[in-house]
């Protein structure tokens, strides 16, 4: 912001109380008085569609004669700035008008603002510029030939059309710049109406307000005083506004005291101070306050007294309006002293006033741009941080602030408390703010104050605020994994393999029955003689929290180096969970538990494992825990079952012998086998398969429809009991990489409800989600490594393995059901829900609720289909 | 349609007053004796501000002699141009 006092923006633009007339003060300004600016606006609107056409090249071209006219006129206009606004300083309007132009062009030269402006290769994305079109640009009184000559090059730079609304106090500098720089980028070949201007005329007011509203105004870049900036964003046009500040500048007892009161005077005086990140108020700390003043009198400037500062307060800060006043802006310190009845030397630069309490806040601690500044003397460094605050958040938030200290902590605890857009760091704040000239901050007379002066951005505004930016992402095929344990032993007496384990403390996790069927026994007496070993047998099928914090407390003090599972899914899954909880004691099941779509994106942080080793013994051939990073979890309170899944949870030894499941009866053993089949299924089609899942899938399906139906009446045959364990095992590799589906969401819903064991529950749904996952959807699941739908081409293969002939794929599936059929026939297990047992009403009447439960499974994110909750009443009606 | 002659000046980049001050006499001209007038912009990948504000007269004209002027083959930059810079009468006329 350039000024602050009232009256200078009432000159200037409409009441607020009109701004919020908006929508209506176009038709209402549209009168003959306006012609004009339709004119401007017609032509500025065309080029900027021409604009569109330009290269980087051609705009570079543009700006370098603009900057060129620039520099070669900053005299000229520094000239006529002085002489129209009375305000400032000849010699640093100079200097204004070679920042805006030759600094900036420095920074902005070699930044591409047309086509691809930047490459995020990591993201493998680029954005793209887009121009804005038509931008309305209001300029403040108090930098009116830099700030035309700022926004002119960046406007040109990004392409756009700009038209100029100045202040009725300059307006004939704005004029004359803007035509000298227009005339400089026609001849460089811009557009004809890239730059516009309104001229001076008594009707200025009304036309800046004809001008914000038009329609052919893309943008409105307000650059002024607060009520000016609220115009603009009422304006109901996109816009940037940077409005007033108030700088607290803290000096630290820590700093360097002669270099950092040169930096203020510099800074203070710059212009006579109507940079408006210039210094308002120093807060010294108490140890330096002395030594700090007697140096700035040192260098000409006054330190006012007690009456004196009574005398001078309604000379800077208006009673009436209780804001700065303007006639004293940018006004010389001695002019100002003058005026107040103080009789200083003609050469003072500054004026200093001590104010002696915050309690009832100062006049003089409000922004005054001009050479007096105000001074708070701090107690301690949080005295001093309080009362930069203070300042702060008097009309200062989101500007500029400053700190002057050698302290690393103390600058930081000053840029964390304060809220500002540019923080300048042992530099004077009026130089270092515009960017450019004491560090790397992107030049510009615009700044930015975010919300907390009502503005859109915190940025030194530049060329990237002038543009559309086009982000265009390219797609990201995610790497798929493959993970499994390191050693897999199998075969019949694979067991002996524990032999060789280097173990010392082994804790053995297993139910009773295996107990009885004498399977522990077979462990210890496998293991070496000097291993020391712990037995605990208390889990049971659907293991709860209970069982695993009993577990957890019988290892006591035995410090195992290996936990074996031996035991079906159940006993597994129950020690992957007491190895968790007993070398991360700390961990919270609620938080491991919480759900997620894709593992590697998910809230939770999983502990990691490594302390124990986790040697898997499966004596069930279906569930495949022995090699999957799963492990379910009954929640007793609440009735649930709670999946935690983790590759850290994955057994680092499998053993899988046969002779383990030789007692499995005939029921659990196809029970289990068709759950294995069905995993193998679903991760064939599931949107995670990959080429490495593939293969083991139709291996394990092969397998088990071949196997399955010869296990039934020979369980006791230890070559076919191996080949379908062995195919469990391929099927738990499968899915523990790719997934499961559909199927296994209306299995855990039918098992949960009904009591129905899982493998059975999987049976009954086989046949209609191969037709659901067959048919073309309705909705298709996203995955960016998923392209195509390609569920039936892949039944159509499986049906291929199993020896299905048919001339399309529809034929093919139809050879794949049926083979299922027959497959569930031979092996006596159901295909319909009705062969469970359960009455159709009841399942009627359940169906609410399966569905219900279906849709929250945390498979059906992989499936390929993605069911609607009509689509999945159908398929439980169907499967009846 | 506009002779050879003309046809070549519409073409590449048109950015000179005099090429377009030609072709938008010799197209106003038919305007006299045509009821409908087609515009190729086939080989034009450049036009000023001057060429657009030439087409809307011309458009205008064209109108008041209750003509029909169709612009065919307009290439997409050219057709962005005409399309930010709104203007509606050009925008009916493309085809
Ligand atoms: N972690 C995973 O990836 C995963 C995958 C699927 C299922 N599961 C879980 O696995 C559990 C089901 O496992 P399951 O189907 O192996 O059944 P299970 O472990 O619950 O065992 C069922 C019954 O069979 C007995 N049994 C086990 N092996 C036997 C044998 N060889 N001879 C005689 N009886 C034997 C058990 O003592 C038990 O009473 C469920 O809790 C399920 O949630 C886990
Ligand atoms: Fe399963």
């Amino acid at each position: 912001m350039d000024y602050g006092s009232q009256n200078l923006r009432e000159n200037y633009i409409l009441s607020p109380e009109a701004s919020q007339l908006s929508i209506d003060l176009y038709s209402e300004f549209n009168d003959d008085s306006c012609k004009f600016i339709d004119q401007t606006l017609n032509k500025a609107r065309k080029a900027s569609a021409v604009f569109t056409q330009y290269s980087q090249e051609k705009v570079d071209k543009i700006v370098y004669s603009v900057v060129k006219a620039a520099i070669n006129n900053s005299r000229e206009f520094a000239k006529l700035a002085r002489e129209e606004t009375r305000m400032g300083l000849f010699e640093d309007k100079i200097l204004k008008n070679i920042v805006a132009s030759e600094f900036l062009y420095h920074q902005i030269k070699n930044k591409k603002t047309v086509g691809v402006i930047k490459e995020h290769k990591d993201e493998d994305m680029v954005e793209v510029a887009e121009p804005i079109g038509v931008i309305a640009a209001l300029t403040p009184v108090t930098n009116p030939t830099s700030t035309v000559i700022y926004k002119s090059i960046i406007s040109l730079k990004t392409r756009n059309a700009i038209v100029f609304s100045p202040h009725l106090m300059s307006s004939k500098c704005v004029a004359y710049t803007a035509e000298v720089l227009y005339k400089a980028a026609l001849e460089a070949g811009a557009p004809e109406g890239c730059i516009g201007w309104l001229k001076r005329n008594s009707k200025l007011r009304k036309q800046t307000n004809h001008l914000m509203h038009h329609p052919e105004v893309d943008l409105v870049f307000a650059t002024g005083g607060t009520t000016m900036v609220k115009v603009a964003y009422s304006s109901g046009k996109p816009a940037i506004g940077v409005g007033s500040g108030n700088t607290p500048v803290y000096i630290h007892k820590s700093c360097d005291i002669e270099s950092s009161v040169m930096d203020i005077c510099i800074s203070k005086t710059f212009d006579n101070g109507t940079e408006c990140p210039s210094e308002q108020t120093l807060v010294v700390d108490s140890e330096i306050y002395e030594q700090t003043l007697s140096e700035f009198k040192k260098i000409n400037c006054y330190i006012c007294n007690e009456d004196e500062i009574k005398k001078l307060t309604p000379i800077v800060i208006d009673p009436e309006t209780n804001s700065m006043n303007y006639k004293f802006v940018g006004k010389d310190a001695y002019t100002i002293a003058d005026a107040a009845g103080i009789i200083v030397p003609k050469d003072t630069k500054i004026l200093l006033c001590k104010i002696n309490s915050t309690h009832n806040r100062h006049p003089l601690l409000k922004e005054k741009l001009m050479p007096v500044l105000s001074v708070l003397k701090a107690d301690s460094v949080n005295d001093a941080l309080n009362k930069c605050l203070l300042v702060n958040h008097s009309g200062g938030t989101g500007h500029t602030a400053g700190v002057f200290a050698s302290d690393e902590d103390i600058i930081s605890r000053f840029q964390t408390l304060i809220n500002a857009g540019r923080i300048i760091v042992n530099q004077p704040t009026a130089l270092g703010g515009l960017g450019g000239i004491y560090n790397n901050l992107s030049t510009t007379l615009s700044f930015g104050c975010g919300t907390g002066g009502g503005n859109s951005t915190t940025d030194n505004v530049n060329v990237y605020n002038l543009l559309n930016i086009k982000r265009v992402p390219r797609r990201q095929i995610q790497p798929m994994w493959f993970k499994t344990p390191n050693q897999i032993y199998s075969n019949t007496g694979a067991l002996s393999t524990l032999k060789s384990i280097e173990a010392k403390n082994v804790f053995i996790i297993t139910d009773t029955n295996i107990e009885k069927l004498g399977i522990v026994e077979k462990i210890i007496s496998a293991l070496p003689s000097e291993v020391n070993f712990k037995v605990f047998t208390e889990v049971e099928p659907e293991p709860n929290r209970s069982v695993i914090d009993k577990g957890v407390k019988q290892i006591g003090n035995f410090k195992p180096d290996h936990f074996i599972a031996v035991g079906g899914g159940s006993v597994i899954d129950a020690a992957k969970a007491i190895r968790l909880f007993y070398e991360c004691p700390e961990t919270k099941f609620e938080d491991l538990a919480i759900n997620f779509v894709d593992f590697r994106k998910r809230v939770t942080t999983f502990p990691s494992l490594g302390k124990t080793k986790l040697i898997a013994i499966p004596t069930t051939s279906g569930t495949g825990s022995e090699v999957s990073p799963a492990c379910v979890i009954a929640d007793n309170k609440n009735g649930l079952k709670i999946s935690l899944f983790d590759y850290n949870l994955m057994p680092d030894i499998a053993i899988v012998d046969s002779e383990l499941v030789k007692d499995l009866p005939l029921v659990p053993t196809v029970d289990t086998a068709i759950d294995a089949f069905t995993h193998a299924l679903e991760a064939f089609v599931s949107i995670y398969a990959t080429d490495f899942t593939d293969s083991l899938c139709l291996q394990a399906i092969d397998t088990i429809h071949e196997y399955l139906p010869k296990v039934v009446n020979a369980l006791d045959n230890l070559d076919i009991r191996q080949r379908i364990h062995n195919a469990a095992t391929l099927a738990g590799m499968a899915f523990s990489n790719a997934s499961v589906g559909i199927n296994h969401a209306l299995a855990h819903a039918l098992g949960a409800k009904f009591k129905i064991p899982h493998g059975r529950a999987n049976a009954v749904f086989l046949l209609s989600t191969i037709s659901f996952n067959s048919g073309i959807p309705r909705k298709f699941m996203p995955f960016t490594n998923y392209k195509k739908y390609i569920a039936c081409k892949k039944y159509a293969q499986i049906a291929k393995t199993l020896g299905c002939i048919g001339d399309n794929i529809p034929e093919l599936i139809e050879g794949l059901k049926d083979k299922i059929k027959e497959l569930l026939k031979k092996s006596e297990l159901p295909s319909q829900v009705c062969e469970l047992g359960i009455k159709l009403d009841d399942y009627l009447t359940s169906i609410p609720e399966l569905i219900e439960k279906t849709i929250n499974d945390l498979s059906l994110r992989t499936n390929p289909r993605m069911p609607l909750i009509e689509e999945l009443e159908g398929i439980f009606r169907n499967a009846y | 349609m506009l002779t050879n002659d003309e046809n070549d000046l519409l073409q590449g980049e048109i950015i000179s007053n005099e090429t377009i001050n030609r072709i938008f006499n010799k197209l106003e001209n038919q305007l006299l004796d045509q009821k409908e007038v087609i515009v190729d912009l086939k080989e034009v990948i450049f036009i000023s501000v001057y060429f657009l504000e030439r087409l809307e007269v011309f458009l205008e004209k064209a109108k008041q002699l209750d003509a029909i002027i169709k612009i065919i083959n307009v290439q997409p930059a050219i057709y962005k141009v005409f399309r930010v810079a709104k203007i509606k009468a050009i925008l009916d006329s493309v085809s």
